[in-house]
């Protein structure tokens, strides 16, 4: 009978027994391939929470003769990592006139007067992302906010508009106040307010009055500031998918052709990360701790147990020594012993783990921002696969080894 | 020969796989204990995560409430109700606050040793008061100024103020350098020598730095406010107490009166409870106060954040289960392997019961020191581990409760496992099992 035929009839025989190991091997590769799938599935939702953190940073340009052009933005958010969640600004001050040239009332009983009839003109490409809506709160009260499409459009302060018997559809201009004098005739969309008080009305010159402020659109500021027919901007406000990559981002942006970067002014607004960093960082840390604990102890967990398995065939081998079968021969039924039982387990483990990370999917919060999935990687199964086939085989060929080395009269005694 | 001495035997002379099967207990618990105190790490760093986003709400004065008045003296403030000192500390306390900020903005003149010092960079005009004069801040809590909260201030030297501190300012580096100053020093400040305003001495007890990329001065953005007209390194913070020192002849500043607090959360989950309890509070008119939340950060990362808890509990579930899984099947299967042994007992007449006790016994005796010993080393490898995980090596160790539990639950599942495993051999006559020997 050889050791192949032997192996067979073992495993066919001693069915609970292979069972039972087929299972443990089973369980164990199971746990393995969860546990990389698992690692790759938190690393992902590492990248939403740093994503979610709106990092980026901001260029200042305004040093430029021509500040941003078209070309320059689209370069910049062709760089990846850049999402396309960005504002563009630029900020001049004007004189506000109506259509027949006469000078608008302005706030004026309080600050320090600079230019009258005059304030600042603050030119987003989208009025809601600007700070005094987002943060000085700033409230649209009428009409609507100031998109890309919109061109030669105002957004004026409630006050304002009820001084100058203003209504939502009138024209105004706007006039440089320095340098070449240069008009503009925009056409108010919206009106609106703030909701809380500057607490520096009497230090500041009358133009930052919140009262005496105009938003308007890109291509406005563009005539205004540069005299020209398109929508260059003095600031970009850009944000990056991964905060790690920031540094980066900037380096390859300073790459684009035509700019000065020098004479710019580039900051980062990171302060989101800086904060969150350490207990981002701790958790993908005790992801990566407990994954590779669990790695060493089932691995050790496994060459125990195929020792432990076959410490109690002991019995067995000395029966076969003493018939005269070789070492050799021994170690080679047990080989084929534990391959016909490990292979279908790895093979089978394929289909539990994917099973198992599924319920761990149905746990997981999806919203369409979120894209979070885990699922199991072939890869990772091979892997795990292959390296628990060759401890196996390690692990048995030892223990029989051990045991073969005892004497077949001895073993009896055992 | 009694029950316990035939256990012991058993352990002692089959101690081959006694050992082997003490390691792989010891193994598996090791690995069940590690597994809680990742648990532990993962809520406690999740936790700070959380708080970590920043998330907090505002109280302000509504000022649309009351409208203006001047007095004698020229000085225009609102009439409105302000924050008092009273409501921040009332709301301060509710469970859940990690900590809140208020302060009162001036422009203030820094002496020392009599003499007014100047300005970090900025050129002289030779007006003490102007070349002096600087942004002051009042603060409860410095920590949570938003000035160091969004990372544009960050603490070199000192300590922060807290709501104990007395006459402290802190200062900048730059401005310390210029100035000859140091942690210790006695400053005065004064609001407005011009207006009789009271000079108070103070103790530098923190010095900041300018985090230089992450602000840009030039940046028309910025608001035109009293902090506009000032350098960042020029700007002082000073102990709240000073606000009722300084600012003694104004009735809209200080004095125990503000315009705005921030309060943080620790749980962001919490905020809109935190802020229900808030409204709750009695002897509080919300006509005159408007309440502002900051969460933007946790609602953008709050679904990530959770699934990465999920996914660190799932991988410690699956370990569990697996552990259990696998050492039930261990048990089974030795047992399995005593049928000589079973027979041989039943042969010289030990009764069934009897033999299953002794397999409690044994298996017991195994449990027990395998339990202990990976309760001791899991404490001992806690640091390492804690080290791996950043930082946190109090959290990972696991609590003394937590052990005695987990040891309870694993005997009652080994002595479940040792039952079962016994229930095909008291099926059985002893004929059976002698016949089926191996």
């Amino acid at each position: 009978m050889n050791f192949i035929k032997r192996a067979y009839l073992y495993t066919t025989r001693k069915k609970l027994k292979t069972i039972l190991l087929f299972s443990i091997i089973l369980i164990l590769s199971t746990l393995l391939v969860v546990c990389f799938s698992i690692n790759s599935s938190s690393n992902m939702a590492n990248a939403n929470v740093r994503k979610g953190l709106k990092c980026g940073f901001t260029v200042n340009a305004k040093t430029l003769k021509n500040g941003l052009n078209e070309n320059i933005i689209k370069q910049i958010l062709n760089i990846d990592g850049i999402t396309d969640d960005y504002t563009l600004r630029s900020y001049t001050i004007a004189e506000y006139r109506d259509l027949n040239n006469n000078k608008l009332k302005t706030k004026d009983d309080v600050g320090l007067k600079v230019y009258e009839h005059a304030g600042k003109v603050v030119c987003d490409n989208f009025s809601e992302k600007d700070t005094y809506f987002t943060e000085e709160g700033f409230k649209l009260i009428s009409g609507e906010a100031i998109t890309p499409e919109k061109k030669q459009v105002a957004l004026i302060h409630e006050e304002f508009a009820k001084n100058n018997n203003l209504n939502i559809g009138d024209y105004i201009v706007l006039n440089t106040v320095e340098g070449k004098e240069i008009s503009i005739k925009v056409q108010i969309i919206g009106i609106f307010t703030n909701t809380r008080k500057a607490d520096t009305e009497n230090y500041t010159d009358t133009t930052n009055l919140y009262q005496n402020t105009i938003f308007s659109d890109l291509s406005t500021a563009s005539k205004l500031n540069y005299e020209q027919d398109n929508e260059n901007c003095q600031y970009g406000d850009f944000i990056v998918e991964d905060p790690l990559e920031l540094d980066n981002i900037i380096s390859q942006m300073k790459n684009i052709e035509g700019v000065s970067w020098d004479s710019c002014v580039i900051t980062k607004s990171d302060s989101n990360y800086e904060n969150t960093k350490e207990s981002l960082e701790g958790l993908a840390k005790i992801v990566s701790t407990a994954i590779i604990v669990i790695f060493i102890i089932s691995i050790i967990l496994i060459i125990l147990i195929l020792n432990l398995w076959t410490k109690h065939r002991v019995y067995e081998i000395g029966v076969f020594l003493s018939i005269g079968i070789k070492k050799a021969d021994i170690i080679w039924q047990h080989i084929t012993e534990i391959f016909i039982v490990a292979i279908p387990a790895f093979i089978f483990s394929f289909v539990t783990s994917s099973i198992a990370t599924k319920i761990v999917e149905s746990k997981l919060i999806s919203s369409i921002t979120n894209s979070i999935e885990i699922s199991v990687n072939i890869c990772d199964w091979l892997l795990v696969s292959g390296i628990g086939l060759i401890i196996i085989l390690i692990a048995t060929v030892i223990s029989i080894y051990q045991i073969t080395k005892i004497k077949p009269r001895d073993i009896f005694t055992i | 020969m009694n029950l316990l001495k035939r256990s012991f035997l058993y352990l002692i002379r089959k101690w081959r796989i006694s050992i082997l099967l003490l390691f792989i207990i010891f193994i598996v618990s090791t690995l069940v204990l590690s597994g809680i105190a990742v648990l532990n790490a993962e809520e406690q760093k999740t936790e700070e995560l959380k708080e970590a986003t920043g998330t907090s709400f505002s109280i302000e004065r509504n000022y649309g409430s009351g409208g203006m008045e001047t007095d004698e003296k020229g000085n225009t403030y609102l009439k409105s109700d302000a924050i008092t000192e009273d409501m921040i500390r009332k709301i301060g306390n509710i469970d859940g606050i990690s900590g809140y900020n208020a302060t009162v903005e001036s422009i203030s003149c820094v002496l020392k040793n009599g003499k007014y010092i100047p300005h970090s960079e900025n050129d002289l005009v030779g007006w003490d008061l102007v070349d002096s004069g600087t942004l002051s801040i009042t603060n409860i809590n410095s920590k949570y100024s938003t000035y160091f909260i969004s990372n544009i201030f960050e603490l070199v030297q000192g300590e922060h103020i807290t709501q104990d501190t007395k006459n402290s300012i802190i200062v900048s580096e730059t401005y310390a350098k210029k100035n000859n100053l140091k942690l210790g020093d006695t400053l005065t400040v004064v609001n407005d020598p011009e207006n009789d305003d009271p000079f108070v001495d103070v103790k530098i007890i923190g010095i900041f730095r300018v985090v230089t990329d992450a602000i840009d001065d030039s940046d028309d953005k910025k608001v035109y406010d009293l902090a506009a007209y000032f350098e960042y390194n020029d700007y002082i913070f000073l102990s709240n107490d000073l606000s009722n020192k300084l600012y003694v002849n104004y009735d809209d500043s200080g004095n125990g009166q503000y315009d705005v607090v921030d309060y943080y959360v620790s749980n962001a989950e919490n905020l809109d409870n935190i802020i229900q309890e808030v409204k709750n509070i009695k002897d509080i008119n919300w006509k005159n106060f408007n309440i502002y939340t900051d969460d933007k950060v946790y609602q953008n990362t709050k679904d990530s954040i959770d699934n990465s808890s999920t996914l660190i509990i799932s991988l410690i579930v699956i370990a569990i289960i697996v552990s259990v899984g696998v050492i039930s099947i261990i048990v089974f299967m030795s047992i399995k392997g005593r049928k000589r042994e079973i027979g041989i007992l039943l042969s010289i007449g030990k009764s069934k019961v009897v033999i299953m006790f002794q397999f409690i016994i044994e298996t017991m005796i195994v449990a027990l020191i395998s339990f202990a010993s990976s309760y001791f080393f899991s404490k001992l490898i806690a640091g390492s581990l804690g080290q791996a995980m950043g930082k946190i090596a109090e959290s990972v160790i696991i609590q003394k409760e937590q052990f005695i539990i987990i040891a309870g639950i694993g005997i009652f599942i080994l002595l479940t496992i040792v039952i079962i495993s016994c229930i095909p051999i008291m099926k059985r006559k002893p004929k059976d099992i002698l016949s089926q020997m191996e």
